[in-house]
């Protein structure tokens, strides 16, 4: 049992509800896409389901247990995290360096990584396909290479699932679709649950094995992206009518305002 | 990776060592004249000067190593020690405590008072910080910079009422000095640098990923609140131990890690204890500059740090990588 099943979980900061009453589980082996407008909780929700947001009332069962009561050490055996803003000052550190982050839980004072954490390494590196980057430096890389490292850096965590906050916001088109590209295979191969916040919802529908939409008054969708697809649903997400036209050839539609 | 980057920090380690050798022997009292080094040169070069080069190497170290704590905890290159008003909380303490008159002995009111104005600071710094919901990381320093501006109004305010003989000994301890003080005071004080750069040191590669962001770097499995915490309270007290040893030296902090990852990298194992070494060498050079260029009148580490620092830094921050 590697489910993480989210029961009526709410979160209100200062007196202000942020998510009202929301369940779902996750599973191993899918990619689950989480939409909905601006200002919907997404980010936070993500934050309360990993261990992050402490403040919630309801339950978040990791294979049965209380996400609250497991340690740090634990959680990061369940999830590998890639914050939507980079709060970050990585001046000067390589990219080797910012995969090897993800082993960090194990390194205990002075010693280095040893073997079999070194093949983790270049396993992940390879995985990822940024064997030619490893010795660059991370801040001198594009939005997409650095975005490929975070994941690189969250695969060599070994966790059950990554949680992916905006992976593809600032990335170009052939990028974004690259990184989901690779979420698949990771999928595929390495057998991990994929959970991601992504605001184009076409990548969701085209990638996605389900989906989960919050609306604007805090209602929760869950189904399959042609149940999304099908429905009015997408309408009553962001306030406004919306048209989706279908790709005939792929699978990538289309989603424009009415 | 690793050995290449342990070879990189040799030269702050060959700097560092040679300075603390020929430092004693440097000053108006030539010891090279003398060859053989009658007793009242055996007394100023292994009982004033060889204390005072390692008290001010270890104060140096231990305020650059701050510096790079604080850059590496707030994810700014602006926070230090000096800027985020920690320096200021240690130097509010002790000037509480001179005001009612008192000598620096290890441990002693001042040095008490330093060390507790400095983990207050911290505290308050960090509560006010996380009221503020963790904001930005600009955030954070601008709220050091404000606690900084407001303890040095108080520290204007106390040399207002202060009597005149308490006045000069606020205004020169605030300067910044390296003193020649008892063997066992210099001790005391470099154990201390040393057990805070090796408790430090322990943390790096925790702190090493910080660099990435809080939340990540707690989804790694890194408990980011006892590592604040932790290395908060070593740093306070190390600060508060410099600060009250050679009081408010200004200037150590912002640019050694800088330039050390410049020569060593963003490996924190071999970072932190270069910036230790080249934070120790500055001041070491500051206070021997002082001692030989109007000899045998003496100018204050603190006024030269920044003059020796800057040219430097500011020639290795333009020149491209």
């Amino acid at each position: 049992m590697d489910d993480v099943v989210v029961s009526n979980v709410s979160v209100a900061h200062g007196g202000r509800t942020i998510i009202p009453d929301i369940s779902f589980s996750l599973k191993r082996g899918e990619l689950c896409g989480l939409i909905g407008a601006n200002g919907v909780g997404k980010t936070t929700l993500l934050r309360a389901v990993i261990g992050l947001e402490t403040q919630y009332r309801g339950s978040i069962l990791l294979a049965g247990r209380e996400i609250r009561s497991l340690s740090q050490y634990e959680r990061a055996s369940w999830f590998a995290y890639l914050p939507q803003k980079r709060d970050a000052f990585v001046t000067g550190l390589t990219v080797a360096q910012v995969v090897e982050s993800g082993l960090v839980r194990f390194v205990r004072g002075f010693r280095g990584l040893d073997a079999a954490q070194r093949r983790t390494i270049d396993r992940a590196i390879s995985l990822a396909g940024i064997d030619r980057l490893s010795d660059r430096f991370f801040d001198e890389l594009s939005g997409g290479e650095q975005q490929k490292v975070l994941i690189a850096s969250a695969l060599a965590q070994g966790a059950r699932y990554l949680i992916l906050d905006e992976p593809t916001t600032f990335l170009d088109l052939t990028s974004a679709h690259g990184v989901m590209q690779l979420l698949r295979e990771l999928i595929l191969h390495e057998g991990v649950g994929v959970w991601v916040v992504c605001h184009d919802v076409s990548l969701i529908l085209a990638y996605g094995d389900r989906v989960l939409a919050i609306s604007r008054e805090g209602g929760l969708f869950r189904g399959t992206p042609a149940e999304l697809s099908g429905s009015e649903i997408l309408t009553s997400l962001y306030g406004q009518p919306l048209r989706m036209i279908p790709d005939p050839l792929n699978r990538f539609p289309c989603i424009v305002p009415q | 990776m690793y050995r290449s980057t342990i070879k990189a920090a040799l030269p702050f380690l060959l700097l560092s060592a040679t300075l603390l050798v020929i430092a004693p022997f440097i000053g108006p009292f030539d010891a090279w004249d003398r060859f053989a080094l009658p007793d009242e040169g055996k007394i100023v070069v292994f009982q004033l000067r060889l204390p005072r080069a390692i008290l001010g190497f270890a104060v140096g170290g231990i305020l650059a190593t701050s510096g790079l704590v604080c850059q590496s905890l707030v994810r700014n290159p602006l926070a230090t020690p000096t800027t985020l008003g920690v320096s200021s909380g240690a130097a509010l303490g002790a000037s509480l405590v001179i005001l009612w008159g008192s000598s620096f002995q290890p441990f002693s009111a001042p040095f008490v008072g330093a060390v507790c104005g400095a983990a207050v600071t911290s505290v308050l710094l960090f509560s006010l910080y996380s009221v503020a919901s963790r904001g930005s990381s600009a955030q954070i320093v601008l709220i050091g910079i404000l606690v900084n501006y407001f303890i040095a109004s108080v520290i204007l305010f106390i040399q207002c009422v202060a009597d005149p003989a308490a006045l000069s000994r606020i205004v020169i301890w605030l300067i910044g000095a390296v003193p020649s003080l008892s063997w066992r005071y210099t001790i005391t004080i470099a154990s201390l640098a040393l057990g805070c750069l090796v408790l430090i040191t322990l943390r790096a590669p925790q702190l090493q990923v910080l660099a990435l962001g809080r939340d990540a770097a707690e989804s790694r499995g890194v408990a980011v609140g006892s590592l604040e915490r932790s290395l908060l309270l070593t740093t306070s007290v190390g600060i508060g131990a410099a600060v009250a040893s050679c009081g408010s030296i200004g200037f150590v902090g912002i640019l050694e890690p800088q330039i050390c990852r410049r020569f060593v990298g963003s490996d924190y194992r071999i970072l932190i204890p270069s910036v230790f070494l080249l934070g120790g060498s500055v001041v070491l050079c500051a206070d021997l500059l002082g001692r030989i260029i109007f000899a045998p009148f003496e100018v204050p580490a603190g006024v030269l740090t920044a003059l020796v620092e800057i040219p430097v830094g500011l020639f290795l921050l333009i020149k491209r990588r």
